[in-house]
């Protein structure tokens, strides 16, 4: 009974595996990429918005299976650090070059070339990343491409309406504000209608994440594609005299729900781009 | 001995090449002064918005409030700035948007536009309406005038200053490969340094790179560069950019209005 069993089974895997062999996984051509923690420039960075929302980017592209991912959780590497350590030494070289009055090992040097990127928070396509710190990270990563996201900004109100219309309105608003004394502008804001209403109000919040993606070519630093998104959660609470329905209160659902929003869309602008070819032309 | 006299008097020839002829960038400093103008530029290298604290300013500022405009934050831009005499137009943005400032008549007019499908599409207070500010003359009297966004506004300023105290002072000058001129400037402002480098193609100024460094409060030395690209600097003022576009309507309820 026992010697059936052995057989059957050496049968069986004799069967399986030509058909193992043949089912060998096809050699990997998607690109090898890397996730770097985001960078926040916001004042609210001790909460560490960028961690979570770099661990919620990564489940998503982990779960979409179109990126080669070649870690599993977002880079630690502090891209930031080792750029501020460079502009330390920039202006080092602002110091040498004002005190001797000879600025063409300035000017005429590597820092002040026309596609070299400012910051990481403002490089933008065909700018240049500093080729030294990218190419380490992608060669101890074995990784292409970087995909890297700066939090530009965070808060309440209505900034992050990227209608044209609204925002135009919310421009020219700040507009006139900085060019307008303040005694000024404030005139008018509690107008009659404000008594009228005074039994119904009508409360909306909500927060707003809004950050910066781009993929960079780790040999060349050269960024290659970026996009703007913007995280949204809002709510909305009517107050008729005693009743109230809703809640228009701040909470950490309402952030929660923010930066799973932003995660999302940082997701669906690389998946949207690598459906249409736009990402990896290079 | 002979050689010690002739390199004397070349050295004495040399020099005023250098420094005693009118620099190129006096040209465009007079075109400043004279008020009639047309400029037109890229900011390569806009410097980053470091918190989003600047979103309240209670004294006014010049340059339009690029800060405040999420759309053109930490992106590259372009400005336009058009004089003649007290009316002027500035504009910075891009090709999809642009914040934009007319100043008419003591009075300012702050509007966007954006590319729609049939052409630019213009929004004051709203849709193809804008209502007139009184002009911030404090602001400008404070901060001097404003010539786009903050680093352009900054460097004019500086440039309309040279030869000043406060303002830059030429300390070199020469040519690079390919034939490019430039002209080297230094300036000093409380206590930030700023080192300029003009570039002039066939004598017309067609870059400026800045570095610009400086002790924060507490102590540590912060600071940063800027690349500009002129594209255009020219004595003729665009005439078409100063009144509102057709599309948009001046609906200001004026004090002479009411009178009537």
């Amino acid at each position: 009974m026992k010697l059936r069993k052995i057989l059957f089974a050496g049968l069986a895997l004799g069967l399986l595996l030509p058909q193992l062999a043949g089912a060998a996984p096809a050699a990997d051509n998607r690109p090898a990429c890397v996730l770097m923690k985001f960078t926040d420039d916001t004042r609210y960075d001790a909460i560490e918005t960028a961690e979570q929302l770099s661990e919620l980017v990564m489940v998503r592209l982990l779960d979409s299976h179109r990126f080669r991912l070649m870690e599993t959780r977002p880079l630690e590497e502090n891209m930031e650090r080792e750029l501020y350590r460079e502009k330390m030494q920039e202006l080092q070289e602002f110091k040498t070059a004002a005190a001797t009055h000879d600025y063409n090992a300035l000017f005429e040097g590597p820092g002040f070339r026309e596609n070299k990127a400012q910051s990481i928070a403002t490089a933008s396509v065909g700018q240049i990343v500093t080729p030294s710190i990218t190419r380490a990270i992608g060669e101890q990563h074995k990784a292409d491409y970087l995909i890297q996201g700066t939090i530009i900004n965070m808060g309440i109100g209505n900034w992050w309406n990227v209608d044209y219309a609204a925002m135009s309105t919310a421009v020219n608003t700040a507009s006139a504000l900085a060019a307008t004394p303040i005694s000024v502008s404030l005139s008018g804001i509690s107008g009659p209608l404000g008594g009228m209403l005074g039994d119904i109000e009508i409360s909306r919040s909500g927060i707003g994440i809004e950050c910066d993606i781009r993929l960079i070519k780790a040999a060349t630093g050269e960024v290659l594609w970026t996009k703007r998104v913007v995280g949204l959660a809002t709510t909305r609470g009517i107050t008729i005299g005693a009743v109230t329905l809703g809640s228009a209160r701040l909470s950490g659902s309402l952030y929660r729900k923010a930066l799973e929003q932003a995660a999302g869309k940082v997701t669906e602008a690389l998946l949207a781009d690598v459906e249409t070819g736009k990402l990896f032309l290079k | 001995m002979k050689c010690l006299l002739v390199l004397l008097l070349l050295g004495l020839e040399i020099l005023p090449a250098s420094f005693g002829e009118a620099a190129a960038l006096d040209r465009y400093r007079q075109i400043l002064l004279e008020g009639r103008y047309t400029i037109e530029y890229h900011n390569i290298t806009p410097a980053e918005r470091v918190t989003n604290r600047d979103r309240v300013h209670l004294f006014g500022k010049t340059g339009l409030a690029v800060a405040q405009n999420d759309y053109l934050t930490n992106r590259p831009r372009k400005g336009m700035i058009v004089s003649r005499g007290e009316d002027r137009y500035e504009e910075v943005g891009d090709e999809e948007f642009a914040a934009c400032r007319l100043t008419k008549g003591g009075e300012d007019f702050f509007f966007t536009k954006y590319k729609g499908k049939g052409g630019y599409e213009y929004f004051g207070t709203k849709k193809n309406q804008v209502t007139a500010n009184n002009r911030n003359y404090l602001a400008e009297a404070l901060e001097g005038k404003s010539y786009g966004d903050e680093d352009m506004s900054r460097i004019i300023n500086a440039l309309l200053s040279a030869g000043r105290p406060q303002g830059w002072a030429q300390v070199a000058a020469g040519t690079l490969a390919g034939g490019v001129t430039y002209e080297d400037y230094q300036g000093k402002s409380e206590d930030r340094t700023q080192i300029i480098r003009c570039y002039f193609t066939g004598g017309v100024l067609t870059k400026i790179a800045v570095a610009e460094f400086g002790a924060d409060a507490a102590g540590n030395l912060t600071g940063h560069k800027c690349i500009i690209a002129v594209k255009a600097f020219t004595a003729a003022p665009r005439e078409e950019y100063l009144s509102l576009p057709a599309k948009l309507a001046d609906v200001t309820k004026r004090k002479e209005a009411k009178a009537k």
